[in-house]
């Protein structure tokens, strides 16, 4: 059978015996005889104190590498007989690719079995051979630097059985073990102790020339190749026959399952290997398929809230390198997706209305904006849920989500304004029934929005204006309320953002008690009491968003000139050299109306006063025409259509317009209704109400901003070089855009031009020596 | 404290050389007429010797009764004595007689039953 000569176990005698070889040749052959009946299982019939001793002699007397070399042959004849008497016949019948012949692998199972009976019976009878064969071990073992005999016993069974050079033992015991591998894959139970056992053999076993297991040399990379084979065809298989969330679920099964193996019965080594596989395999490859998937994708995840395939995906995914950057760009460009969406409608509705927002239709043009923001923040409810439930709230997706809430808000070039209206519409008197927790945590979530706004100096200046209006028509739900979310501004901005709103307040507060002393000065004045209530509040110019010098004039009534001038004597003889101008355009008067039917109490603006009170002086049937009106009363025009609409053209008829309509046109005859009639007694003709700006009114808003970033980009530039004295261009550049993003981002062209004027008027020099350098003149 | 303990350990197993009705181990010692049977625990010398430990495992040791049996034929009783004196107390005394005459047969007889401390031990 071998095809190896093989030199025969016996030691031949010597040709002239003398009593020392004798000695040696009757303690040898004793050995090797005791040695087989240990391989045959009958060490009871030996004594242990006399093997030992036998070998205690041999060695004794300088015969350690005979014996040595004695036990290396009776273990590989031993050895050898047990691969062709055992291990051969249980190969599997049909060779090495058994798997079709065979397919539930009993073959293979069984193959197994042998072996491991066989690896079992080897170290069984090394244990005992090497019990006496102690002193061998200890003596000359050591002296000789050959392995003990224990080890030699394990390189011989790795020589002659699991690597054998006569039998293909070595390929059959890897088809086999990989064969049950991929049976256990397909579902199939196989017996995994048989499996563990020629692992753990494998494991026992070292490769001479790379010192690691034979296990790592001849069966984990051949496993890996299988594996990843395996895997590719199936992560194909599965993508093309498998959505989405039921994809996810086989991928986590299969990580599941690899490593219950490596637990089971491989390596622990081979557990990153294999996880390496499979995730490469089944996640890297198919990672845009997956996320692409058609209505089962990543995007109709997230559309239909399923918060657990969505936590599935941001695990699974986060095991591969790309998977999160993939997963966030894809949400991302959703997000920007839907906000475009919703910037779309507002366009699309503001275009619409365009034309009706002059005519008065105010409601809707504050209600675009209100629904814009309501929208964009359900979109944030949206995310943060997703956010929290799903993805572990990983800190990288909420700034890429950040991001994407960024850049659609500020695609929308109205959102500073919409903003500012959705705050002033919560911070309203009255008008959603909502108590103030409930508005105090819409606000909370508006400052969210807030964070997004790149020009935070346009809003301001929209808050402004809104603040003033709540303010002035007293339609401020609380003091407490506007206080709150100036609050959350500061935190936000810092006091600077918010110190001329709070000036706004202070101004309120103090007019109120002005008001108290002005009446105790009527009360004890000699003078005439004007015939009127007047009602002043005295609104610090700087604060206050009214522009002075273009500050609307009209003519008053004579008793409204006359008591305003009683207040303007007392309030200028306590604060001398203060400047007071009427804002006719923000006022309210409370004026009887005699009807036929009743007289009614008229909540009107001030210049509605001012057209109604024109009436007086008619008789009944006469009419004034729209060029009477406005010569007489200095109203600007833009003004005067819109409350002339409000008297004429709106809920309550308090005049009657010739022809009729809804527009207020040059030719125009107005009569006085003395057939009005109301339910009501007292009847509030709708001011002007908040309202998203006209095309005109935007322009002038845009212009003013442009003119506040001059003078603050110059404040910075003056502070900066006052600190540094001196400053290279780009630097400075780069400082100031620094301090100004927080409002607005400044660009450098806008810089370089305040730069340019502030050396005009000699803040700044440009160094002598080099043009780019500046320095600060104090 | 601790050091006291450890005497008191040594001495209690020491006294089992001496005193004690437990032995399970037979050890036939010597050859010819010069043939002495010692008596010992098992656990006492398999703790202390990997021959012991060998020789007395459910492998190899043989049984008569309730005794485990061991022969030592190439030892002299004298060594045998010094030697399993030692096991049970950790004790050898250089001062001793026997032990000067029989010092080469003792030194051989640790290195065959492994105790190397003791070789060591004499060594020096």
């Amino acid at each position: 059978m071998s095809s190896r000569k093989q030199p025969k176990g016996k030691i031949r005698p010597p040709k002239k015996p003398n009593s020392a070889d004798a000695q040696f040749n009757d303690n040898w052959d004793r050995l090797a005889q005791a040695i087989r009946e240990i391989h045959k299982k009958n060490a009871s019939i030996l004594s242990f104190e006399e093997l030992y001793r036998n070998a205690y002699n041999m060695v004794l007397h300088k015969n350690g590498d005979k014996l040595y070399n004695g036990v290396r042959e009776v273990i590989t004849q031993h050895l050898e007989e047990v691969a062709v008497s055992q291990v051969v016949p249980a190969f599997p019948l049909s060779g090495a690719s058994s798997s079709q012949t065979n397919p539930n692998g009993a073959g293979g199972a069984n193959f197994l079995k042998v072996l491991k009976t066989v690896w079992e019976d080897h170290t069984t009878c090394m244990l005992m051979i090497r019990d006496i064969l102690m002193y061998m071990d200890r003596v000359y073992a050591k002296t000789a630097n050959v392995p003990l005999v224990y080890d030699l016993g394990l390189d011989l069974f790795r020589d002659t059985i699991v690597r054998s050079q006569n039998y293909p033992i070595q390929n059959h015991l890897l088809e086999v073990l990989l064969q049950q591998i991929k049976l256990e894959r397909e579902n199939e139970i196989i017996d995994r102790t048989n499996v563990k056992a020629s692992i753990d053999m494998l494991l026992e076993l070292t490769d001479a020339s790379t010192k690691d297991t034979v296990y790592a040399t001849d069966f984990e990379n051949k496993f890996l190749e299988t594996s990843s084979e395996y895997y590719r065809v199936e992560g194909q298989m599965l993508v093309g026959e498998y959505d989405a969330p039921e994809y996810m679920k086989k991928v986590d099964k299969r990580l599941n399952e690899e490593e219950q193996r490596v637990r089971h019965y491989l390596s622990q080594t081979t557990e990153p290997k294999i996880r390496n596989i499979v995730e490469e395999e089944l996640i890297s490859k198919h990672l845009k398929t997956v996320i692409e998937m058609e209505n089962s994708g990543l995007i109709p995840m997230l559309r239909n809230e399923k918060m657990d395939d969505l936590g599935r995906m941001y695990k699974l995914f986060g095991r591969v390198v790309k998977g999160h950057d993939e997963m966030k760009s894809a949400i991302s460009d959703y997000i920007r997706e839907l906000g475009k969406a919703i910037n779309e409608t507002v366009t699309s509705n503001t275009t619409a209305e365009g034309g009706n927002a002059a005519s008065g239709d105010k409601q809707t043009g504050a209600t675009v904006a209100v629904r814009w923001v309501q929208e964009v923040l359900d979109l944030k409810d949206k995310f943060d849920k997703v956010q929290n439930l799903a993805l572990s709230n990983d800190k990288a997706f909420q700034t890429s989500f950040n991001e994407a809430f960024e850049y659609f808000i500020n695609k929308n070039s109205k959102s500073p304004e919409f903003i500012s209206l959705f705050i002033d519409d919560n911070l309203k008197k009255g008008l959603k029934g909502k108590t103030e927790e409930e508005v105090d945590s819409v606000l909370d979530k508006t400052i969210t929005l807030f964070r997004f706004i790149g020009e935070k100096d346009v809003f301001e200046r929209y808050y402004k204006q809104h603040l003033a209006k709540r303010l002035l028509l007293g339609r401020s739900v609380s003091d407490d309320a506007e206080r709150g979310m100036i609050g959350k501004l500061k935190v936000e901005c810092g006091y600077q953002f918010t110190t001329k709103l709070e000036g706004m307040f202070n101004d309120m507060r103090i007019s109120s008690d002005t008001m108290t002393d002005f009446k105790e000065y009527l009360d004890k004045s000699v003078l005439e009491k004007p015939k009127l209530d007047l009602s002043v509040t005295v609104l610090t110019s700087t604060f206050w968003p009214m522009n002075l010098s273009a500050s609307p004039r009209c003519n008053l009534p004579p008793e409204l000139t006359k008591a305003c001038g009683t207040f303007q004597n007392f309030y200028l003889g306590r604060h001398s050299g203060r400047r007071l101008t009427w804002q006719s355009n923000m006022g309210t008067a409370d004026i009887r109306g005699s009807f036929k039917a009743r007289k009614h109490e008229l909540n009107v603006s001030t210049y509605q006063m001012v057209i109604l009170l024109m009436f007086n002086d008619k008789q009944d049937g006469e009419s004034l025409s729209y060029e009477q009106i406005k010569g007489e009363s200095d109203i600007p025009e833009a003004d005067l259509k819109r409350n002339l609409q409000s008297l004429a053209c709106a809920k309550y008829k308090i005049l009657v317009k010739e022809p009729k309509g809804k527009e207020i046109n040059p030719g125009d005859q107005f009569n006085f209704n003395n057939d009005f009639t109301a339910p009501l007694q007292r009847i509030k003709i709708q001011t002007v109400a908040s309202k998203v700006e006209s095309e005109g009114e935007r322009k002038e808003t845009r212009e003013k901003v442009e003119e506040a970033r001059k003078h603050q980009t110059e404040a910075a530039i003056v502070r900066i070089m006052k600190d540094r004295k001196t400053m290279e261009h780009n630097l400075l550049i780069a400082e100031v855009v620094k301090q100004l993003q927080s409002r607005f981002m400044p660009n450098p062209a806008l810089i370089k031009k305040r730069i340019e004027a502030l050396i005009e008027r000699e803040y700044l020099e440009r160094a002598t020596g080099d043009r780019r350098v500046y320095n600060y003149l104090a | 404290m601790s050091t006291e303990l450890d005497k008191l350990l040594i001495r209690d197993i020491s006294r089992l050389y001496e005193d004690s009705d437990d032995h399970n181990v037979q050890i036939q010692v010597g050859h010819g007429s010069n043939v002495r049977v010692f008596k010992a625990h098992s656990v006492i010398l398999r703790a202390r010797s990997s021959y012991f430990r060998a020789a007395l495992s459910s492998n190899w040791a043989k049984k008569d009764g309730d005794y485990m049996i061991l022969h030592q034929p190439n030892i002299s009783p004298i060594v045998f004595e010094i030697i399993l004196k030692y096991l049970y107390t950790g004790k050898i005394s250089m001062d001793d007689m026997n032990i000067r005459v029989n010092y080469t047969c003792l030194l051989a007889a640790a290195d065959e039953l492994a105790i190397i401390e003791l070789i060591d031990h004499i060594q020096e």
